[in-house]
């Protein structure tokens, strides 16, 4: 009887050891415990690089084959490889700068397919390329593994698998990161030419003041200011608010959809340009459509008598934030409202360090350059291709051709280029 | 002797006495196997080249490293050293590893003394400093570990997977003074590691 047990007790014993054998046999063929951890380590070094790379930098990593669906976490300062649904991960550090924003998000990598022959007349997916179109059908379909793609975006480390706007800014290293941003208190402020400003001819400035002060309880919707004459009274600004959003009409010469956001010059310029930086970044999803964006610095000390901008001073207390947010050359139907006010709440959760807000998807402004009537000024040839801008994103040449080509425009109409190229 | 094994429990401790060799040639077994399929499998990394190069370009570009940072225009001068801005602690902040077991660095910023004015080359050499040039600021990342691990660098060229290694690197820089003036420096980064990959 005890041998009995023996044989049994060794019969188990034989059969986890074959079991983890061949689990281990598995891991050895697939070279899927070799790739993970050598993955692991490849990205943690390149993200380490890419934080500490002087300038603008994108790096596609691609492609990568793993015979497995994976998941890469980047967060904590540690890259975390895993199979899909699998509990066993393997990590590595990489080295991260506490003073800029955080790098936290996850890529999904898809499983490696093989190539494929493509029919005649059949279109590939779009995740895939054709290679060889002098084939007899219609090419050979390349499935393309998932890129990733390190967008250095001033001192923020992201990779982002949407197309980023070209129109996108690069952003000021300022840490602004405060964990109890939701007890702080924003006020907005709507600061429009005459009365008739907020009846209908500002009817999405308007709106928009209200459908964020609706949906976002923390933001208080203050009085109008008035724009013109000896402006507001002293205290219209509460002195709790941590930061003012002024939505209104700047009254500058601009072009039809420009977004333009004005921060005043002083001790927070930084701060609040990193803010202006973001509040566009967001509002400029992959499907908004502006003539051009731009960041302007008010300087308080030159500012006229009459102008909008003089709200600037009516700051309650020196550590407030504000920006005026000038989207008065949008038409009404040219905002959609819901998705730019969650834009703004998105970008100023960020500019408080929080990143897992949902991104906004669909078109915030919507403005289309055909359909307008062009500046009757003679635009010089510029050569083709337009030198990036400082205001461009990753990949953004179209958009630093359109800011050059505005920058004549307003040379040319004004004689001067400070004003146009004033990007903070 | 035969009648301890007599009986029904001497029967059963016999039995239990055979189990041993028998029990122990399968682990000798299994660990054979195990022995062999690792002699056919190469999963060594060696990074610690690279990370140490990463290691000083993040002190050397990183807003929290070596290199003088202005705050009001948000620009890093990846050439200058600020010795006012330069400090241990801040380093320790800005150049972040989780549980950082696996990373130090000595940063010593010094200059080329061209004047013997406060005492004589021989007198600067007894005291055991480098009489070519005069230490301007010493600092440490993750001096605790460090401390730790310098003593062990005697040993760095003996084989195997413990102890540790260094990685020294001399850059010429420009050290920005109070007064905004700047002087010609070197910086020299060791950075110290282990030889082994830690994992958690």
């Amino acid at each position: 009887m005890h041998e009995m047990y023996f044989l049994m007790f060794q019969a188990i014993l034989v059969m986890l050891v074959v079991l983890a054998l061949l689990q281990y046999t598995n891991n050895v063929a697939t070279d899927l415990g070799f790739e993970k951890r050598f993955t692991s380590m490849d990205i943690s070094l390149l993200t380490t690089a890419i934080y500490y790379a002087p300038g603008t930098l994108t790096h596609s990593y691609w492609p990568i084959d793993f015979l497995v669906p994976m998941d890469f976490i980047f967060a904590d300062s540690a890259v975390d490889i895993m199979e899909r649904g699998q509990e066993l991960h393997v990590f590595y550090w990489f080295l991260s700068d506490m003073n800029i924003d955080a790098l936290d998000d996850t890529v999904k990598l898809n499983a490696h397919r093989l190539p494929r022959e493509l029919k005649a007349g059949e279109q590939p997916a779009a995740d895939e390329f054709v290679l060889g179109s002098w084939f007899s059908s219609g090419g050979l379909a390349l499935h393309r593994a998932q890129n990733i793609t390190y967008y250095k975006t001033g001192r923020q480390v992201v990779f982002d698998k949407t197309k980023a706007n070209p129109l996108q800014q690069v952003c000021p290293v300022v840490n602004t990161t405060d964990n109890m941003w939701e007890t702080k208190r924003f006020f907005i402020a709507k600061v429009l030419p005459d009365a008739a400003g907020y009846s209908d001819s500002a009817l999405h400035v308007n709106r928009l003041a209200q459908v964020i002060s609706a949906k976002y309880p923390q933001f208080q919707l203050g009085l109008s200011l008035p724009a013109t004459g000896s402006g507001s009274a002293v205290g219209a600004i509460p002195a709790d608010a941590s930061l003012v959003l002024i939505f209104g009409d700047a009254q500058a010469e601009r072009e039809a959809g420009s977004f333009i956001v004005y921060i005043p010059v002083d001790g927070k310029v930084l701060a609040e340009r990193k803010l202006a930086c973001l509040l566009i970044n967001d509002v400029l999803t992959p499907k908004a459509d502006v003539f051009y964006a731009q960041i302007m610095p008010a300087y308080l000390d030159s500012l006229k008598p009459d102008s909008p901008l003089r709200v600037f001073k009516e700051r309650s207390n020196p550590d407030q934030l504000l920006v005026f947010i000038d989207i008065s050359k949008f038409a009404n139907d040219q905002v959609d409202i819901d998705n730019t006010a969650d834009a703004i709440y998105r970008a100023i959760a960020r500019f408080y360090g929080i990143y897992d807000l949902p991104g906004v998807q669909g078109k915030t402004l919507s403005f289309k350059v055909q359909e307008q009537e062009q500046p009757q000024v003679e635009v010089p040839d510029f050569g083709g291709e337009g030198e990036a801008g400082e205001g461009e994103g990753a990949d953004g040449a179209a958009g630093g051709q359109g800011q050059n080509i505005l920058t004549e425009i307003d040379a040319t109409k004004e004689g001067s280029s400070t004003d146009a190229g004033g990007v903070v | 002797m035969m009648r301890l094994f007599s009986g029904r429990k001497g029967i059963m401790f016999f039995n239990f006495l055979v189990m041993i060799p028998r029990i122990l040639f399968l682990v000798i077994m299994l660990i054979v196997c195990v022995i062999l399929i690792r002699m056919f499998l190469n999963d060594k990394f060696n990074i610690n080249d690279v990370q140490a190069e990463i290691l000083i370009d993040g002190l050397i570009y990183g807003t929290g490293g070596v290199s003088y940072y202005d705050p009001v225009t948000g620009r890093l001068y990846p050439e200058i050293i600020d010795i006012s801005q330069l400090d241990g602690a801040k380093l320790d902040q800005g150049l972040f590893y989780p549980e950082n077991h696996m990373m130090t660095a000595r940063i010593l910023v010094e200059k080329p003394i061209t004047e013997y004015t406060d005492m004589s080359l021989m007198d600067r050499y007894f005291r055991g400093e480098d009489p070519k040039f005069l230490t301007l600021k010493d600092v440490y990342y993750n001096k605790v570990w460090y401390d730790n691990w310098e003593p062990l660098l005697v040993f760095k060229n003996l084989g195997g997977i413990g102890g540790v290694i260094d990685k020294n690197m001399r850059l010429p820089v420009l050290v920005r003074e109070p007064d905004g003036t700047l002087m010609t420096a070197y910086v020299n980064f060791q950075v110290v590691q282990p030889k082994a990959l830690r994992s958690r």
